[in-house]
């Protein structure tokens, strides 16, 4: 358990992390949103809708972690809509599409208020008739009667009462114009106090013009105290009673109470009117915590729990809200804007063109020692060698500073999960510890943006799917607490990210008789037990009985092998009945920069990763054997290793053949040890991929290429890749496989 | 000697000229740049052509398509070089130093295609182009886009979109 000041800092960071990740995602939403034209053709529409839904199911999911349940619920609804045109259930026409714009724009105006108020906006979940019809205005007026923010702790049977004060669209009344500061006292309502009996005090002798609520003294949920009240108010009023007499209303409340009313004479009244009657702001809602009511209810999400809110009828005041939010702070004097964010978004793009352009030095600089050699003068020589060498320090320098601005730690996302596996566990009664374990491990953070979601999916499923519920575990007679467990570290140059459960594991039978369904696999076909599990990836398949708001409808493994494909890594599973499943995800380093080792076969120069050399060696004649008649093997320390000649692989004349001429690179892929037969060794550098599918497509056993200090390029080989085409290209390793098999 | 350097200055004088009109002219509707390979002279859109760079020593890509030649850096960026000779099955020949590179953007990519020397820039009108024969002795039809007439000679005016296109290098790669 965190204790309270740790859960602080954790609530901040994650409030960050969301903060950032709904930017990057609103982003996402604004460029599909230009594709949505009626006029573009349908297989565009599609997929830009297609793309929407994702965009809306990560939303959904991030808005749920931080707590914002009504955003994520109106999120969810969206994403039913989307769902059905996905699946053709609603055919696509100009109408549908302008629903989409429609609520779209809803959906950002809502994220926009929450980024700039820290508040869920009172969104209301869509209800969708099988004829699409949503009058946007309507639906954010009956949002007003809140349904949703009741909740309150399972400690505790009280629940929160909600109360609507309506106003009615501006008129000036006659009277006076007071400014009311209402700071009631902590402990007022176990007094029997409710402060909105105030509020309806208030209306019987005049009107509001404008209410603020300031609720900036919410604690976090684990100092909430329920009977305690957090918030104060700032009202414009106007009445034609005297002063006196408002003053008279609060007469009990007054001594431990601050309660402040000023007349507001008659030049600034006009002022203020103008001020005021700009704003369209028609109705405050205030949502006190109150003794009263017994409720059963208890959402984990709302133990942060939304006790304020301060919401609007229209959209129109939504989006302006949002906009003004500065002038906002002003006025209440609070400090709701925490979300300022202090860094910035760089495309990538950027980064690359600093990284050439340093490339360019580097070389220059070489360039220039080189000319210096020939100055004959030794006082001016010695000169201008220190000062390049200094200069080549800086650009040295430079490179690793402009390679370190992409590596963040994993911790970014890894952190976000206690939040998410606590409510998660709370919601569906399970008892979840999580354990993480290498937070500090550095990701490129084009991948680490990538890889969250696909994580996120992974753990809600296991917690969803893949853990019993308490009492299934006690009659299996494991501990009632089960354990979820992320993992990252480095191993052979690849990101290795391990998410694993001590669930049920999977259910082979109900897997296959779930392919067999779906049509993803033949009557009689035979699968080995991995071939099994691993249909879980398959586009189209998902063991989920019913869609939730935890794993989703069946965007599931499929989406998340293809998000890690797509960085280039790989996904496997293990699972074991009644003892857990854990996901393995592999992935590169960084999407660009590798430290490689430099070596040359025939007149070419190619990298391949350091990290996945286990190390490189000469060898003798006796080392080296031939099995099976044709299979060539390396014995190093008396393990036999496959013997790979790249020249041969990769088709380059070289006067090097013989193993014991040249030069063994000794790698392990999977376990299994491979030789790698290279002419020489040159040296290591730290490269920049250059990947070819920007210019070209992607190419067998090519990660990509890079530029050397002299301009000329090299080939950055791929040990995995490799290691597959060797087995390909080998006819006698083919029908060694196939004798093996019969 | 003297004629080669002749030659190589003559084919500097074209390259800036180049250079300035596809600097100059952004639109260049109905402009080509024309070069030739085994003496027949072959048209590009000017709009596709993104610089010219001289011949030099290209970095072998293993198991790339046989008619991609390697790849080679511009400041910095990866391209890929391909020989028309080889996608339009000709005969193969040793490059020279008139030998030039085309960079061109075909399929939203940079491309390079070796050309052996570059010629002229030239306007042809849409109704001076006529579609590409059925059948063509040297090159494969669908290639050309059409054949140019300017004056009495002939240009070939070639597809960049085609003469790279994914599927046949997928094709040939297999």
């Amino acid at each position: 358990m965190l204790d309270a000041k740790e859960d602080k800092q954790f609530q901040e960071r994650l409030k960050k992390i969301f903060v950032e990740e709904a930017q990057n995602l609103l982003a996402d939403l604004e460029e599909q949103i230009v594709i949505l034209d009626p006029e573009r053709p349908m297989d565009i529409l599609k997929e830009a809708i297609a793309t929407v839904f994702n965009v809306v199911h990560s939303l959904k999911a991030s808005t749920g972690s931080v707590g914002h349940t009504r955003l994520s619920q109106f999120l969810h609804s969206f994403e039913f809509f989307l769902d059905d045109i996905r699946k053709d259930k609603i055919s696509i026409n100009a109408e549908v599409i302008d629903q989409i714009i429609l609520i779209t724009n809803e959906v950002r105006e809502g994220m926009l208020f929450v980024l700039n108020n820290d508040i869920d906006p009172p969104l209301e979940p869509l209800k969708f008739d099988n004829v699409v019809k949503i009058d946007s205005k309507k639906n954010a007026q009956a949002s007003v009667v809140e349904q949703s923010a009741a909740e309150v702790t399972a400690s505790s049977s009280l629940s929160i009462l909600d109360e609507v004060i309506a106003l009615e669209p501006l008129k000036m009344p006659e009277g006076k114009l007071y400014e009311i500061n209402l700071r009631f006292g902590p402990g007022v309502m176990r007094g029997g106090n409710d402060p909105i009996l105030y509020f309806k005090m208030l209306k019987d002798y005049g009107e509001f013009i404008n209410l603020q609520c300031d609720s900036s003294a919410i604690p976090t949920y684990s100092k909430f105290i329920f009977d305690e009240l957090y918030l104060s108010w700032k009202i414009h009023y106007k009445s034609a009673q005297e002063k006196k007499l408002i003053e008279d209303l609060f007469v009990f409340v007054r001594q431990e109470s601050d309660i402040a009313i000023n007349e507001i004479k008659q030049e600034q009244t006009t002022k203020n009117a103008t001020a005021t009657a700009t704003e369209t702001t028609t109705a405050i809602e205030a949502v006190v915590a109150t003794t009263s009511s017994p409720a059963e209810e208890k959402t984990p999400a709302a133990e942060k729990t939304t006790t304020s809110n301060v919401s609007f009828t229209s959209k129109m005041v939504l989006t302006k809200a949002a906009k003004d939010n500065d002038e906002a702070e002003e006025t209440t004097g609070s400090s709701s804007n925490k979300n300022a964010v202090t860094s910035i978004r760089v495309p990538i793009g950027k980064l690359d063109e600093l990284v050439n352009v340093v490339g360019e030095l580097v070389i220059i600089s070489s360039q220039v020692k080189n000319i210096i050699k020939e100055i004959e003068d030794r006082k001016i020589k010695k000169n201008l060698e220190t000062k390049n060498e200094e200069a080549s320090r800086l650009i040295d320098d430079l490179q690793d500073r402009i390679m370190n601005v992409r590596m963040v730690p994993i911790d970014l996302i890894f952190s976000q999960f206690y939040r998410l596996v606590r409510d998660l566990s709370h919601k569906l009664k399970k008892n979840i510890k999580l354990v993480i374990f290498g937070q500090e491990t550095e990701l490129d953070k084009n991948i680490i943006e990538k890889i969250s979601n696909p994580l996120k999916h992974l753990v809600r499923n296991s917690i969803d799917h893949g853990i019993e519920t308490i009492e299934e575990r006690k009659a299996k007679g494991k501990s009632p607490e089960a354990t979820i467990e992320l993992k990252a570290y480095h191993q052979e140059g690849s990101i290795f990210i391990k998410v694993s459960d001590d669930g049920k594991g999977l259910d082979k039978e109900r897997i296959y008789k779930k392919a067999l369904e779906k049509g993803l696999i033949n009557e009689g076909q035979n699968l080995s037990d991995s071939e099994i599990y691993n249909l879980v990836f398959v586009p189209g398949f998902s063991t989920a009985k019913e869609v939730t708001d935890i794993s989703g409808r069946g965007v599931g493994m499929d989406i998340v092998k293809k998000a890690v494909n797509e960085l280039r890594g790989d996904i496997s599973l293990e699972t074991q009945k009644d003892i857990g499943t854990t996901f393995c995800i592999r992935l590169p380093l960084t999407v660009s920069i590798i430290d490689g080792l430099l070596f040359q076969v025939g007149a070419q120069i190619y990298i391949i990763p350091i990290l996945s050399i286990d190390e490189t060696l000469n060898v003798q004649e006796k080392q080296v054997h031939t099995l099976d008649g044709n299979r060539e093997v390396v014995s190093v320390h008396g393990v036999n290793s496959n013997l790979v000649r790249l020249h041969h692989l990769f088709k380059i004349p070289t006067g090097i053949t013989e193993a014991t001429k040249g030069i063994i690179i000794n790698i392990s892929i999977n376990g299994k040890k491979f030789s790698l037969l290279a002419d020489s060794i040159l040296g290591q550098q730290q490269t920049v991929i250059k990947s070819l599918d920007k210019n070209f497509e992607k190419v067998a056993g090519v990660t990509g290429a890079t530029i050397l200090g002299n301009g000329d390029i090299a080939i950055i080989v791929d040990p995995s890749e490799i290691v597959e085409l060797h087995k390909k290209s080998i006819p006698y390793l083919k029908t060694l496989t196939q004798k093996n098999i019969n | 000697m003297s004629d080669e350097k002749k030659n190589n200055e003559d084919r500097g004088d074209i390259k800036e000229a180049l250079m300035n009109l596809l600097n100059s002219s952004a639109t260049g509707g109905n402009q080509f740049v024309t070069f030739s390979i085994a003496n027949e002279e072959y048209g590009i859109e000017i709009k596709s052509v993104q610089e010219i760079v001289g011949h030099r020593t290209l970095t072998y890509l293993p198991n790339s398509p046989r008619f991609v030649k390697g790849i080679l850096n511009l400041r910095g960026n990866v391209i890929p070089v391909m020989d028309p000779r080889i996608k339009f099955s000709m005969q193969e020949v040793e490059y020279d130093k008139t030998s030039v590179i085309i960079i061109v953007k075909a399929n939203q990519k940079n491309v390079g295609i070796i050309v052996d020397q570059i010629k002229d820039v030239l306007t042809i009108e849409s109704n001076h182009i006529e579609d590409a024969p059925e059948l063509s002795d040297r090159i494969d039809s669908k290639f050309i886009n059409g054949i140019g007439k300017v004056g009495e000679k002939f240009v070939i005016i070639l597809d960049v979109n085609k003469i790279f296109s994914h599927e046949d290098a997928q094709q040939l790669a297999a």
